[in-house]
């Protein structure tokens, strides 16, 4: 907009030698944002401002406001000119609008849309605080695994995003059952735990979101066989059903190429995190 | 002059004697042995595609079977041989089948196949003493010149829970033609 203020004529149609005039002001209201596109945790700051056309304007107030897409009620962000960072620790589609007050009328932006998502399995799994429970839950697992009595069992849990802290937590562990050398191990996680709390207001600071399953699998140290290596079909289908990547820690291939381990593999030969899918992230509410 | 005639009398019996003997039908031999069935191989693709093209009504210009089961008593052993009795064209599974036995999956092996049954004792020997769910099936499937019998796996889980473990208790692939267990996969 290369003109903002306007004089206008009004004319009289009766007495020509008559007429009004009134100064107008054309204002405009924009809300940007640096992203449109952010991910919980990993992503999450985004800058929005609040700008007027002309540029010199006088606002008496300024609000930025959010509301989910699929709902009309919006809540206020800030009621400053920018929020340098605006942090995403909600997730999920949103609208965004900025206001400017201008001798007493609300002008209002158009809508922007910002989508925050989840993070992806890479993005969790490559998390210092994730590679620490996991690498632990792992070596209690190695533990676990005796030759007297000969037994071994699985352990897994339940990873959490405390968009508060901006850290990722986890359940208490579940252990599977003691099972011996001529049994196949197993662990039973609950469904999906409900987030806390399940529908976070737009504008709340923070949520409790669950993103992944994690879970052991077991040596065959001390078994006379050996075993494929990896999420199995029935893993693959657990995190399917629970809508998110499952992070399972299991054995490099031994040898290369054969997708397995022997039998009486050593304890502790190297081992990795596997993608169980499931998805590569949550899908966004 | 009566001895002459007694002479030609008895000449001409001898005569008619050996004619009767030459030219008078005899009986068959009897065979003794086990009953041979020949049985028409006519299942599926084992009818020639041209011969299907026949009508079925059309049984006045037979086309030779190019191969025959032969079923032999319960003591010999099953095999195959090449015979050229006749087979009718033009005739379909679904007509053939209200007909006629319809061969089994054990009947259309190749000779010396391991059968089922036998592949499942092969596989209970491979996976040891491995534990499985014993009031779950076992399957055994039937592809690329292999079985592979899979011993199955309790996945139930308490309400709420998601079971996350092993597809199956062991898995085991073994030769068809020769038994040979060529792989055996334990779930964990």
């Amino acid at each position: 907009m290369t003109k903002a203020n306007y004089k206008i004529r009004a004319t009289s149609v009766d007495n020509t030698n008559f007429y009004d005039e009134v100064n107008l002001s054309v204002i405009k209201v924009d809300l940007e944002a640096s992203k449109n596109v952010l991910t919980l945790k990993h992503d999450r700051e985004c800058n929005l401002e609040v700008k007027t056309v002309p540029v010199d304007i006088s606002a008496d107030q300024y609000k930025i406001e959010i509301k989910r897409t699929n709902s009309a009620t919006w809540y206020t962000l800030s009621t400053n000119k920018t929020m340098t960072p605006w942090l995403a620790n909600i997730a999920g589609g949103f609208h965004l609008r900025g206001m400017a007050k201008i001798g007493g009328t609300e002008c209002y932006s158009t809508n922007i849309v910002v989508v925050n998502q989840f993070p992806t399995y890479t993005q969790i799994e490559g998390d210092a605080d994730v590679r620490s429970a996991t690498d632990t839950e792992w070596t209690n697992t190695l533990t676990d695994c005796t030759e007297t009595p000969n037994q071994r069992r699985e352990r897994g849990f339940w990873l959490w995003i405390n968009t508060s802290s901006n850290v990722y937590e986890h359940d208490a562990v579940v252990t599977g059952d003691w099972v011996g050398p001529d049994d196949g191990a197993s662990v039973n996680l609950p469904s999906r735990p409900t987030d806390v709390p399940a529908d976070p207001a737009p504008n709340a600071t923070g949520a409790g979101y669950y993103v992944a399953s994690f879970h052991t699998h077991t040596p065959t140290t001390y078994r006379t066989v050996g075993r494929g290596v990896g999420p199995s079909g029935a893993d693959n289908n657990a995190d399917t059903a629970d809508g998110v990547p499952g992070i399972v820690y299991d054995y490099v291939e031994s040898p290369a190429g054969s997708n397995s381990i022997p039998m009486g593999y050593p304890k502790n030969s190297a081992a990795q995190r596997y993608l169980s899918l499931g998805y590569e992230r949550r899908g966004t509410p | 002059m009566k001895k002459a005639i007694a002479v030609g009398i008895i000449l001409l019996v001898v005569v008619v004697a050996i004619t009767w003997y030459v030219f008078s039908p005899r009986p068959s031999p009897v065979i003794v042995g086990p009953k041979i069935e020949l049985r028409q191989s006519v299942h599926g693709s084992r009818v020639p595609q041209d011969v299907n093209k026949q009508p079925l009504s059309d049984v006045s210009n037979p086309v030779p079977a190019k191969k025959s089961e032969v079923i032999l008593a319960p003591e010999q052993t099953n095999s195959t041989q090449e015979t050229n009795h006749v087979s009718f064209p033009n005739m379909t599974e679904s007509n053939i089948a209200k007909n006629h036995k319809t061969e089994t999956e054990a009947d259309i092996q190749p000779m010396n196949a391991v059968s089922q049954n036998r592949a499942l004792e092969i596989a209970r020997g491979a996976i040891l003493k491995t534990k499985y769910a014993s009031t779950l099936p076992i399957t055994i499937e039937d592809r690329n010149g292999q079985y592979r019998v899979k011993f199955p796996v309790d996945k139930s889980v308490p309400p709420g829970s998601r079971y996350r473990g092993p597809d199956y208790a062991a898995e085991v692939y073994i030769d068809k033609q020769t038994g040979k267990v060529l792989e055996v996969h334990v779930g964990d």
